[in-house]
């Protein structure tokens, strides 16, 4: 969608906001200048972006690193999640040498 | 529902700014995107919204306390969170350390720790979609992929398509309306089999729309181009129009060229996440009959003013 389409979704929402956050890297559409447009991904990450600001009262530094956190989370919750489906296809012994190993690292 | 200011932990006298503050304090705690991977986390956080929607604006405060509203009367819409899209297909975006590239790196990186801890050859990180897939070690079945090709109306209309999985099962799959190319739809328990009564993996199934002989998408709303007669185009008239939707009358205004552009208002596709339609963008097309008649060149032969305009001069001026 275009910058017209999304602040109307928002409510409080204003360009200046998203201008903001796509010159610090937080935002990244697709397009450049007049003409960026906004993906499903986009369009949720702006409302995050927004409720942080307004709602949870961070300022704009703590907006960012608290964006890059979870940017980061995302980032390992997706390469754990290949782990595990690399494991399953593993055959049944290996998975069960594996789990067997977990449990024992687990409680060490 | 529980009692907003139990929820909030304040006190039934708290000022705005000491309920600004305890809500804050429960919001940046529990709000579902900064615990990504807690289920819980989604419950709690609507039920501090709703007791801050309340308490924070003055008149549904007063109206709490003096019993005209109960703490459930403020139903917050359901919505979708952020983490619903970065563990989702389109999630690489923000991947930190790049695009996809990084899922090439990864395989290395767990390569490497694999060999350091026992001499294990390496496993096959094969997957080219990032963030599906069984939670944690439960060992259930694979998901599997899919694309399955639609017509363009099925997509835009919804319906049911049957397909034949490559082992022989056949599948109806439901084809919600407004549905885009490239969504991806998910079916669950449809995967492959898990081992030792473990639940099957989910399929994923992306739907890649075939293109319409006329009705072109963009976005949400359709274009298509409409022959015309001369008749019609001159004089103006009712003519019937197709659209997604089945056929609508359109009123074409008297002296309409090639071009003109007219708008089917909210005969365009559907939106699926608001729910709104889009428009239909007609533009006429002035279409002469394929065989002249003798009083149409007569007709023209006397009519003055068609040898004097000049069609091509706005043309000169670009060259």
């Amino acid at each position: 969608m275009t910058i017209d389409e999304l602040l109307s979704l928002h409510g409080r929402l204003t360009a200046m906001h998203v201008e903001r956050w796509v010159a610090r890297g937080l935002l990244r559409p697709a397009g450049s200048g007049d003409a960026w447009t906004f993906e499903q991904i986009d369009v949720a990450r702006v409302r995050l972006l927004a409720e942080l600001a307004d709602d949870l009262g961070f300022d704009d530094e703590a907006v960012e690193t608290v964006i890059g956190l979870v940017d980061q989370v995302h980032t390992l919750r997706g390469q754990l999640d290949l782990l595990a489906r690399a494991l399953a296809e593993q055959p049944p012994a290996t998975r069960e040498a594996i789990a067997a190993t977990l449990r024992r690292l687990g409680r060490s | 529902m529980s009692d907003p200011y139990t929820v909030l932990g304040v006190s039934r006298t708290a000022s705005d700014e000491e309920i600004r503050k305890a809500f804050r304090k429960l919001a940046k705690k529990h709000h579902p995107d900064l615990n990504p991977g807690d289920k819980a986390a989604e419950a709690k956080f609507k039920e501090i919204s709703q007791a801050n929607e309340i308490l924070s604006d003055p008149d549904k405060r007063r109206r709490f306390d003096a019993g005209e509203i109960d703490a459930s009367g403020q139903e917050v819409p359901p919505r979708g969170f952020y983490r619903d899209q970065a563990s989702g297909p389109g999630g690489f975006k923000y991947s930190r350390g790049g695009g996809h590239e990084s899922f090439v790196d990864m395989g290395d990186i767990f390569s490497e720790m694999f060999r350091q801890q026992g001499g294990s050859r390496g496993f096959s990180f094969g997957g080219e979609r990032p963030g599906f897939g069984g939670d944690g070690f439960d060992m259930g079945g694979m998901p599997v992929t899919y694309s399955l090709s639609v017509p363009f109306l099925m997509a835009a209309r919804g319906g049911k398509q049957r397909v034949t999985l490559p082992d022989g099962r056949t599948l109806d799959i439901d084809v919600p309306e407004g549905t885009a190319d490239g969504t991806t739809l998910r079916l669950k328990g449809q995967g492959m089999p898990g081992r030792e009564g473990k639940p099957a993996g989910d399929a994923y199934v992306e739907i890649r729309v075939q293109p319409h002989p006329f009705f072109e998408p963009r976005d949400n709303d359709i274009h298509v181009e409409l022959p015309v007669t001369l008749t019609e185009a001159v004089l103006g008239g009712r003519v019937k129009v197709p659209t997604v939707g089945g056929p609508v009358m359109l009123n074409i205004p008297a002296n309409s060229n090639t071009g003109k552009s007219l708008r089917l208002k909210g005969r365009g596709l559907l939106d699926r996440r608001t729910q709104q339609r889009g428009d239909q963008y007609v533009k006429l097309k002035v279409v002469l009959p394929d065989d002249a008649d003798d009083k149409l060149k007569e007709f023209l032969k006397a009519w003055e003013q068609g040898k004097a305009y000049d069609p091509r001069a706005a043309m000169e001026q670009f060259t």
